[in-house]
């Protein structure tokens, strides 16, 4: 129905001028504050292995880019498997806790107290159990991501108002149809907003795992590069593990933007 | 003007054929909230019916109970006390039998007004083609052919509400009922939207209850003009509109809609129990 001159305006001018006085500031900030640390690093002197200058890392990310990818791989698999196993179960769990007051007062209480589980001592024990393969990692990944899936589901499930639910009762709608053609639809940007803060926590809970026992993965390289004084490599890889979860961010936010263009308000 | 329910009652004429919806005796209560507080009474010995065709204003000051009423009759709450039976049926389910229109239009933001109307027609199960077919030509009568597909986001307040009419009329139910359908609406839209539905309204078929508390537009649409009061809210008087349907703007001009518009704020405000 919208003309096609109404697009356009996406690759207009003002748009470019809109997106450069978006990022000019913290460009700039970055700037200035890889500047200082390289100076600071240079002038005191300091040890490589102790501190790298931001151009050492920089060095070190080319030198051994096929090691940071192929450990990426692995990390970022673990990544993906967890992040996929934590939205399942978090939209079963969202699904069970929404729909019945009972299974709430069951689940509920122990989807909190599962996040009080401190995952790196957990974590040697999953390792014991499933093996020092990827599992394991996949397992912590998971299990930190859940949480925020499932508590902002349940809100979204539960975010319609009264008078909504009451217009399409006297429609006749039965529950089935009051949960697909309601509930799902309006809780779809509390979902979006529950993946991206566990896309964030899924880069955290892979290395998490790593860190207590694997064979691979950045997390494991960061492990073994620390203690040969391979601080550079330490840097790099928290780059492209940070690069990571930037990037999954991105993307989910991505398609929500895509998913909310309907929605109007929730949408930016 | 003034009189009670029970002599209201009696003095009513038997119909011809049953009442398409009757109400009787209905009571509402609320249990108290906190232990120690006495219960909430909203509606006591509420009695009234409508005919097919029949337009039923039911006017009364905020705090009388008129949204519940109607969310008792639409079947969304239970009675405490009494019954509502449509086409002489008590035990009859009125949730998806009975259509309703609130004052805000609770149009669903990720649907087009195409979807938004038809979807009465498709929780009915009927296929998607044929409830298009249907919506879109209903929205012809509506006016809102242009704004199909469009989201309610992107109208105005007016055609949001011609909207949400039109998604509450296209099942074709037998009843419906209107909580201050242009309450929320600026003054000249109020009343372009009075008269228009006065026009698309089906006479025929259609009962109406209309719950307002703006006595002209009470008098301006409806058959019979209902007056809920007290608390407990109970029908502390009717009024018949002597004046032929449908009534233009126009119509607030003329002396019997005067007379009546005075006796109605008199009934209003006369002391009440």
């Amino acid at each position: 129905m919208t003309p096609p001159e109404l697009h356009d305006h996406t690759r207009s001018p003002r748009v470019y001028l809109g997106l450069i006085r978006d990022w000019t500031p913290p460009a700039l900030l970055a700037a200035a504050a890889i500047a200082l640390w390289e100076g600071l690093v240079w002038m005191l002197d300091v040890q490589r292995w102790l501190l790298p200058a931001p151009s050492v890392i920089v060095r070190e990310l080319v030198s051994s880019g096929g090691l940071l990818i192929d450990h990426a791989a692995t990390t970022l698999t673990e990544v993906l498997l967890g992040f996929a196993l934590a939205a399942a179960a978090g939209i079963l769990l969202a699904a069970a806790v929404a729909s019945s007051r009972l299974l709430e007062r069951s689940i509920y209480p122990f989807i909190i107290a599962s996040q009080t589980i401190p995952y790196i001592a957990i974590a040697p024990l999953l390792l014991v159990w499933v093996g020092p393969e990827i599992t394991s990692k996949v397992i912590v990944v998971a299990l930190i991501s859940f949480f925020p899936i499932v508590v902002n589901l349940v809100d979204g499930l539960r975010s319609t108002d009264r008078e909504v639910v009451d217009v399409l009762r006297t429609l006749g709608a039965n529950r089935a149809q009051l949960f697909l053609k309601l509930h799902v639809h309006a809780a779809v940007p509390y979902f979006m907003s529950g993946l991206k803060v566990a896309a964030v926590t899924s880069v955290i809970g892979a290395v998490v795992g790593e860190w207590v026992g694997a064979q691979a993965g950045l997390g494991w390289l960061m492990k073994v590069s620390g203690p040969q004084f391979q601080t550079p490599r330490v840097f790099a890889a928290i780059v492209v593990l940070s690069a990571i979860a930037i990037i999954l961010f991105l993307v989910i936010a991505g398609i929500e933007k895509w998913l909310l263009r309907r929605y109007r308000r929730n949408s930016r | 003007m003034t009189v009670r329910p029970r002599a209201w009652r009696e003095s009513m004429t038997p119909w011809t054929s049953p009442p398409l919806l009757d109400v009787r005796g209905l009571a509402k209560s609320y249990p108290p909230r906190r232990r120690g507080e006495a219960p909430l009474h909203v509606l006591e010995n509420v009695n009234f019916s409508v005919r097919e065709g029949e337009f039923i204003a039911v006017i009364g000051p905020s705090g009388s109970g008129k949204s519940t009423l109607l969310n008792v009759i639409a079947g969304l709450e239970s009675p405490s006390a009494g019954a509502v039976a449509i086409e002489g049926d008590p035990q009859l389910e009125r949730l998806g039998r009975i259509a309703y229109m609130h004052q805000q239009d609770l149009l669903l933001p990720w649907r087009t007004v195409l979807e938004n109307g038809r979807i009465g027609l498709e929780l009915q199960g009927e296929a998607k083609q044929e409830a298009n077919r249907k919506t879109a030509a209903l929205a012809e009568r509506f006016g809102l052919t242009d704004v199909l597909d469009q989201r309610p986001w992107q109208l105005s307040g007016g055609m949001r509400q011609r909207a949400a009419l039109l998604r509450a009329t296209l099942p074709e139910r037998r009843v419906l009922l209107l909580d201050e359908p242009f309450g929320a609406l600026d003054a000249i839209t109020r009343s372009a939207l009075q008269a228009w539905l006065t026009s698309v309204l089906d006479r025929q078929k259609t009962a109406v209850i209309l719950v307002t508390h703006d006595v002209e537009e009470a008098i301006l649409l409806s058959d019979r003009v209902l007056v809920l009061r007290g608390q407990p809210g109970a029908i502390a008087a009717q009024f018949h509109v002597p004046l032929p349907r449908p009534r233009s703007q126009a119509a607030a001009a003329d002396p019997p809609f005067i007379a009546l518009k005075s006796a109605l704020i008199h009934s209003l405000q006369a002391p009440w129990q």
